[in-house]
């Protein structure tokens, strides 16, 4: 019966010529690859979640509707310059638009007019006065 | 040159790349004599040594130093061969014994495998052993690893890794003897 101290210990295994002498050189290639990516992941999620996030925010803001509170938040948005030429562009007189103004004398008391208030030259009064004379 | 100036030439930024070129040489070899013997095909064992100075490379800046250079990287050399096999083992659905009898058609056919024809019937009866017990073989038979050595890279007790050798031998000889 063969004993396992009988037999010489040797190594049948053979390896191909070089092999030693290029391994190191080819481990510190795959080392560098691996963390030239892991340095290139972090880089991009460092930028990338902030865009992203920034990308998201802009997206919502500009799929949400413009709520318009009430119509004279509208008009309040809109120039004077704007209506008036709205206005001509209808073409609804001064006269029509009084008329559609609903006065209410509470607030035509409102109103503080004075006849100091009316600043006109004192020949424009005695034309005015000899005008409206019985 | 020492673990320590090993170590100390890793750590420093100027030299990295230089130290680690000194560990790789360092331990290359026993790391690829290990892994061959338990896969027995070259490029099987090229690549299990590779992916482990990767790992070592990677884990490198939390080595303790509290136990041998040469013993962490050989615990992590014996968990890539032992992950390897039950890679290739549940790979294919095979039993124990049909890899082994894999490994051992390798031994017969393999390119880069010399040695006489009793060489020849030791390996083979290897590759019947369990993976496990195999590598303990391997370690005290061919690497000549003290049985204190062992018991750090497998966390094996010493009482555990003796009567696992022994059975070892007690296998291969009646396989030598059939």
């Amino acid at each position: 019966m063969k004993k396992l101290d009988d037999i010489p210990r040797q190594d049948i295994f053979r390896v191909p010529d070089g092999y030693f002498e290029n391994l190191p050189s080819i481990i510190q290639s795959r080392v560098a690859a691996q963390e030239s990516r892991s340095f290139n992941l972090g880089l991009a999620l460092k930028f990338a979640v902030p865009v992203l996030l920034m990308g998201a925010v802009g997206l919502w803001w500009w799929k949400t509707p413009e709520r318009i509170e009430n119509p004279e938040q509208l008009i309040a948005s809109v120039s004077s310059a704007d209506i008036a030429e709205y206005l001509i562009y209808q073409e609804i007189t001064p006269d029509d638009f009084l008329e559609s103004i609903d006065y209410d004398y509470l607030q035509a008391d409102s109103l503080d007019l004075s006849a100091s208030e009316i600043l006109l030259p004192d020949a424009d009064y005695s034309e005015m006065l000899d005008e409206f004379a019985p | 040159m020492t673990d320590e100036e090993l170590l100390a030439k890793i750590r420093n930024p100027d030299t990295a790349n230089y130290g680690f070129n000194l560990l790789v040489r360092e331990y290359q070899q026993r790391v690829y004599r290990l892994a061959r013997k338990m896969v027995i095909d070259h490029d099987d064992a090229d690549d299990i040594t590779q992916e482990v100075f990767i790992k070592v490379h990677r884990s490198l800046p939390t080595f303790r130093a509290d136990s041998q250079l040469f013993t962490w990287i050989y615990r992590i050399a014996t968990n890539e061969c032992i992950t390897f096999l039950n890679k290739k083992r549940r790979r294919f659905f095979l039993p124990i014994h049909d890899v082994g009898k894999e490994l051992s058609a390798r031994i017969e056919s393999g390119r880069h495998i010399s040695g006489d024809e009793i060489q020849r019937m030791l390996q083979k009866a290897l590759t019947q052993l369990p993976d496990k017990q195999r590598l303990v073989f391997t370690m005290k038979y061919f690497e000549e690893l003290s049985y204190e050595q062992m018991e750090t890279v497998t966390g094996t007790s010493i009482g555990a890794l003796k009567a696992s050798y022994h059975h070892a031998v007690k296998k291969i000889e009646e396989f030598l003897k059939a």
